[in-house]
């Protein structure tokens, strides 16, 4: 299959005054062309920091990317390591918005209050192809009008503030797909929108994923929207990848603790009165646990757990999880670069 | 728009009227009046004490028999011909005398200020806020506080102490020379003026920067915290665009709001630094006229003061309805 990227063993920290925060500590995934990559986990797993970390967003005096790597294949050319380019060179901006596009959570602040939605989304398209500005402006209307804004001529020189919060998110993924992106990141997209515009909203990109062959990378902490949208899942805890598996597995037979937990606690029609929320909550940052980051939580805890970190067990052609309980398999060698 | 304006304009008319009827009353609450000032003063230096009758025909004459209410309709049906009354404290001057050219000389200082101060400001605000928790965003938040918390006269004698002693300007104050100071605008007039301007230009500017730099970093520094900046930076935008284009572009808004606050501030709050430098603005006439119950002129100059500060905020209001589009005309 068509690999677009592949990240392997990442690690993002960041260096503040009260000590070092090790939001992403070991992700790896690969994502190929029109499939879905679900990301899931509980507030603050590091699952932005994994989106901003591949886009380079984050600035370089407050996190550093101190291991692994984050390739990236171009349609043609050799693949770029996107960990080593400087995060405000020439590189990374041809590929923002033009081969990786992202859209984020808060569809009321992502777009700039004091230009036009037509502004906002030409601006990418005349930063990345080289058109006439007549030209930019029919390709705005046009996918305006792909994402489901109704009179988008009109609506194209509107302000932000003149659209619903739903409308927004519309114009957002208008604003990422006005380039044809490869790969979209779309960071919690339906969070801050009620459910039926949720349900809208994920519909019309699976529907633009299937259309263009794009890759998808759906952040979220409601696997509900992973059941929906995703091929496969990576479940985040703590910075770390605890469970990588196929959409299918993660919901009928999940292998970690903390991924069993959160499908327990998951509401849903005909399961009847068993709703058991994971017990206690998340450690702060500073106060990681020594062995397995979930111990202090885990209704399987062994001693062993608490001494050890577990290593990520292969379990089949796609699926891993980092949990001692399955220490019969064969381990994979943690990468340590 | 034009409505809009419109609505503006009246609005502040009535609220012109209330200003003058206030402050002319308020300047002749205190006990005694322009002419018993006057006459304290001929008193002192001839030694003589004024017969009554004089002083009582001083009073008749001068309209200050009458109530408060009368003198004042009196004073303002006057001003369509120009005229605002008289300035005991000035030789009986006509107050329009006084004040003409001093109005055009302090709208110029204070508009020239404004665009010195923020030719200065926003770009050290946009270096210190892109460059938060540098040594020079400390170094420059530092050189701020001090400003802001120097007392204006201090910093208004510093500076000139520099001008002249460190840089070796030969300024003396004021902004003419003695034979150029109640001479009609001629060529020469008009070069001298030039050459007396840098140094108090530099000092009025420099004076109201601190507080300007200060709003400009911290607006920016909230901007950039927002999705859209990082939004911005997603398309692929070059840094730079993002920070003019999609911060500074907003993080200015809140300035312009504050021109209109600052317009009459710029005038009123250089009284002191007009005093220590001797400049020709409506700001020593009007300490003068308060400290005499003058209220003929004061009441003159805290007009014009009230106007700057409706023009002002009118044109911030335009400038801000055209800068921020989720600013509507209601
Ligand atoms: N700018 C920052 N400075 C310091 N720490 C940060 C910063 N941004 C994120 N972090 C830390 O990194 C960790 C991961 O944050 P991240 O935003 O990736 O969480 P998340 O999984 O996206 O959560 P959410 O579901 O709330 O969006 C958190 O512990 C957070 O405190
Ligand atoms: S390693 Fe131990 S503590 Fe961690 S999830 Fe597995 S059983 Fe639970
Ligand atoms: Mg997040």
């Amino acid at each position: 299959m068509d690999t677009v990227l592949e990240v392997r063993n990442l690690k993002t920290y960041f260096y503040i005054e009260q000590g070092v925060i090790r939001a992403v500590d070991g992700v790896s995934f690969s994502l190929q062309a029109g499939k879905t990559l679900g990301i899931v986990g509980e507030s603050g797993c590091g699952k932005s920091v994994t989106s901003r970390t591949i886009m380079r967003l984050l600035s370089p005096t407050l996190a550093r990317i101190v291991a692994g790597s984050i390739k990236y294949y171009p349609a043609d050319g050799a693949p770029v390591e996107l960990t080593q380019v400087d995060p405000s060179g020439d590189q990374i901006r041809d590929i923002r918005g033009n081969e990786i596009a992202m859209i984020f959570q808060e569809p009321m602040t992502s777009l700039n209050p004091v230009y036009t939605i037509g502004q906002q989304i030409m601006e990418a398209i005349l930063l990345h192809q080289d058109v006439s500005k007549e030209r930019a402006r029919a390709r705005a209307i046009d996918v305006l009008r792909l994402v489901g804004i109704p009179l988008p001529e009109q609506r194209v020189d509107q302000y932000p503030h003149e659209f619903s919060g739903g409308m927004r998110q519309r114009a957002m993924i208008a604003m990422a797909l006005s380039c044809n992106p490869r790969i979209l990141i779309a960071d919690e997209p339906t969070t801050a929108l009620d459910v039926t515009i949720e349900a809208q909203i994920l519909e019309l990109i699976q529907q633009i994923q299937h259309d263009n062959n794009m890759a998808l990378i759906m952040i979220t902490h409601d696997l509900n929207v992973i059941g929906e949208v995703a091929d496969h899942v990576i479940v985040m805890y703590l910075g770390q990848v605890v469970e990588s598996a196929p959409v299918d597995d993660i919901f009928e037979n999940p292998k970690h603790p903390y991924t069993q937990g959160l499908l327990n606690s998951l509401p849903m029609i005909g399961r009847g009165d068993r709703l058991e929320p994971i017990i206690g909550s998340v450690p702060g940052p500073h106060e990681r646990p020594r062995g397995c980051s979930f111990a202090p939580r885990c209704p399987h805890v062994m001693d062993r757990c608490r001494a050890e970190m577990p290593p990520s067990f292969v379990l089949g052609p796609a699926s891993d999880v980092a949990c001692w309980l399955y220490d019969e398999t064969i381990e994979v060698s943690h990468d340590a670069n | 728009m034009t409505t809009f304006i419109i609505r503006r304009v009246f609005s502040a008319a009535i609220t012109l009227f209330l200003i003058t009827l206030i402050s002319f009353i308020v300047i002749q609450l205190p006990p005694g009046d322009v002419v018993s000032n006057w006459v304290r003063q001929q008193e002192a230096s001839t030694g003589q004490p004024l017969p009554p009758e004089t002083i009582e025909n001083l009073r008749r004459t001068y309209g200050f028999d009458e109530p408060i209410i009368i003198q004042y309709f009196k004073w303002i049906d006057g001003f369509p011909r120009g005229d605002f009354g008289f300035s005991i404290e000035y030789s009986n001057a006509p107050v329009a005398d006084i004040l003409a050219q001093r109005t055009g000389l302090t709208v110029f200082l204070g508009v020239a200020t404004l665009f010195i101060s923020w030719g200065l400001a926003i770009p050290f605000g946009i270096f210190a806020a892109t460059r938060k928790n540098s040594r020079w965003d400390y170094f420059l938040s530092t050189l701020s506080f001090i400003g802001i918390s120097t007392p204006d006269f201090l910093i208004a004698v510093i500076y000139l102490f520099i001008a002249v002693f460190v840089l070796k300007t030969d300024y003396a104050g004021g902004l003419f020379s003695q034979e150029f100071k109640d001479a009609p605008w001629t060529w020469e007039r008009l070069l001298d003026f030039a050459k007396h301007l840098p140094v108090p230009l530099a000092i009025l500017g420099l004076g109201g920067m601190a507080g300007t730099f200060r709003i400009m970093r911290a607006n920016l520094l909230d901007i950039l915290d927002q999705q859209f900046i990082e939004a911005a930076r997603a398309k692929g935008l070059r840094e730079r665009i993002v920070i003019y284009k999609h911060a500074t572009r907003i993080a200015v808004n809140p300035l312009i709001s504050r021109v209109g606050m600052q317009l009459p501030l710029l005038i009123s709050g250089t009284i002191i630094i007009s005093i220590v430098l001797d400049l020709p603005t409506l700001g020593p006439p009007f300490i003068r006229a308060l400290n005499r119950q003058d209220m003929f002129l004061a009441g003159t100059v805290l007009m014009i003061l009230a106007i700057f500060l409706l023009i002002g905020n009118l044109i911030a209001d335009i400038v801000l309805a055209w800068s921020d589009p989720r600013i509507q005309y209601e």
